[in-house]
């Protein structure tokens, strides 16, 4: 029975987003399959574990949603018979696919109008966190601070949205592919930084749904495996991610710089620099590869001692040429800070259009360190008071707290 | 939009209030809470409150009055300040609310304060 169960468990988070793009590719009503989808896995609960769990797991799950939809179809005909919402005739002619066990993968069909266009850009990320992976609407919503009821029904507006204009369920053809799937890595990337202001490089952040967007950027590489900046994206997140454990040690906030680095996780950084050494393949420079770059040039400092401060100037300098985002912005300042440039960190900083940092934790925190350096103690000190004013976790509030106390007395550790 | 933002504290952050080691970075956490609001230019007031055990809660009934020992509700968080601000929409608000010094532990309520406007639509 407990068995029947974990079946069930196990394929509901590995076959969720497969058998929604299936559904909603041959319905183009997200909802609908939603419901089909949802209905099928209580099903399963209630069957399974009375009759044991089918050798197919997901065919089975297919096939009782399609039912569904099917029977849903029948009922909106004798509504109205003008409006056919499903095509039954194509869906038995699907059943004979089914029959093989094996059924297409259309989740970067899904990305892609999840990433439409015509969806407004708040939604993006939320549609695909709830299609491809099945999270709840008020598990999204926390992550982005929003209201769960707000949410829900920004998603439901989107999913209608998609079935009312007919966004179409594709891969768009080549010319247009690579702008199009910038959307995408877009959208898998704000869950990464997923109720933040903005990505302050890939430290700092360990809130968000950081896994549930490295899955996004896995399927996005095993989907379209020639986009190089699917690769970039890997890299960037993995990167990010094998810096978990030293980032917050004994519930204190640890900077880059002083990390531990027998804390990361080595085989993920590998994972990583597979990552983007495919990407590099391409010579196809792109933001997020640029990313990557810069923090595989922060793992290779500590890991093989190497001084790749003036690598992490050239990385960001080129950053901002193609993504000009205050994040970059602001680690091009840290970058110079790091190298000893203050100075000039000062000015980078300085041409940041004030209205865009009122929120900017990252920006006030760097500030404060680069005013301390050019000692420059008042300004310091108002900029730490800031930075920690944006705080959202006592581990960092403290980790500033220690620094601004260095600004009094320079020689506490 | 105008929003008040209401600290519910936890009971361990109500305590710091009356440790000597503690109370600088509480304090702290506060103040500059409150400086990145009026820097940011969407700060429009609010206050500290003293702790709920100074509570006095007030009802009149059948013509009545009584008064009891507060707080009211008997809630583990409880009132420790506000703050009134001005900002687009609530997302910004919510964004204040998970930077209040009160959200680790307690909670923050996000209240709209109707405009003008909405009352004469």
């Amino acid at each position: 029975m407990t068995d029947a169960r974990i079946v069930a468990e196990y394929a509901a988070r590995e076959s969720y987003g497969r058998l929604l793009a299936w559904l909603t590719a041959r319905t183009r009503d997200v909802a609908a399959a939603e419901d089909a989808l949802a209905d099928a896995f209580r099903a399963a609960l209630e069957h399974w574990p009375k009759t044991g769990a089918p050798d197919s797991p997901e065919a089975w799950l297919l096939t009782t949603a399609r039912r569904k939809l099917i029977d849903q179809a029948r009922r909106a005909r004798t509504r109205d018979e003008s409006e056919p919402t499903l095509v039954l005739a194509a869906e038995e002619a699907d059943a004979a696919l089914l029959d093989e066990r094996e059924f297409p993968d259309e989740r970067l069909k899904l990305l892609f109008v999840c990433a439409h266009p015509a969806i407004d850009k708040t939604v993006r990320t939320p549609l695909m966190l709830q299609t491809v992976l099945g999270l709840d609407a008020a598990r999204i919503a926390s992550a982005f601070l929003v209201a769960p009821a707000t949410m829900a029904q920004r998603l439901v507006r989107a999913k209608r949205k998609i079935k009312d204009a007919g966004i179409p369920f594709e891969t768009p053809e080549q010319d247009e592919f690579n702008a199009r799937l910038d959307d995408v890595l877009d959208a898998i990337y704000a869950a990464y930084t997923a109720g933040w202001d903005a990505a302050d490089g890939a430290d700092a952040r360990c809130g968000g749904l950081t896994r549930e967007a490295i899955f996004l950027a896995r399927l996005a590489v095993e989907t379209a495996p020639n986009a190089p900046e699917a690769h970039g994206l890997v890299a960037l997140l993995l990167h990010a991610e094998a810096r978990r454990n030293a980032r917050i040690v004994d519930g204190r906030f640890v900077a880059l710089a002083d990390q531990d680095a027998a804390l990361w996780d080595r085989e993920m950084i590998g994972t990583a620099e597979q990552a983007l050494a495919r990407a590099w393949t391409f010579s196809t420079a792109g933001r997020f590869q640029i990313e990557a770059a810069i923090q595989s040039a922060h793992a290779a400092a500590k890991l093989h001692d190497r001084d790749t401060r003036n690598d992490i100037l050239v990385l960001y300098r080129r950053l901002i040429e193609l993504a000009p985002s205050i994040g970059a912005r602001v680690g091009y300042a840290g970058a110079l800070a790091a190298a000893g440039e203050n100075g000039d960190a000062l000015r980078a900083l300085d041409e940041v259009e004030q209205n865009r940092v009122n929120r900017y934790q990252a920006y006030w925190a760097v500030r404060a360190h680069v005013l301390s350096a050019l000692e420059r103690p008042d300004e310091a000190l108002a900029a730490y008071t800031r930075a920690i004013g944006l705080c959202e976790d006592n581990a960092t509030r403290d980790f500033l707290r220690r620094r601004m106390a260095k600004l009094a007395r320079p020689d506490t550790p | 939009m105008k929003l008040l933002i209401l600290a519910n504290e936890a009971p361990e952050d109500f305590a710091l209030r009356d440790n000597k080691k503690e109370f600088d970075g509480y304090m702290g956490a506060w103040y500059a809470f409150g400086a990145a609001m009026t820097e940011a230019g969407v700060h429009l007031g609010g206050e500290a409150l003293e702790p709920p055990s100074t509570a006095t809660v007030v009802s009149v009934r059948d013509g009545v009055r009584r008064v009891e020992d507060g707080p009211y509700p008997d809630a583990k968080e409880q009132l420790g300040g506000f703050a009134v601000i001005d900002v687009p929409d609530l997302e910004t608000g919510a964004e204040w609310a998970a930077k209040c010094p009160a959200a680790e532990r307690g909670f923050v309520d996000v209240r709209v304060i109707p405009s003008l406007e909405d009352h004469t639509k």
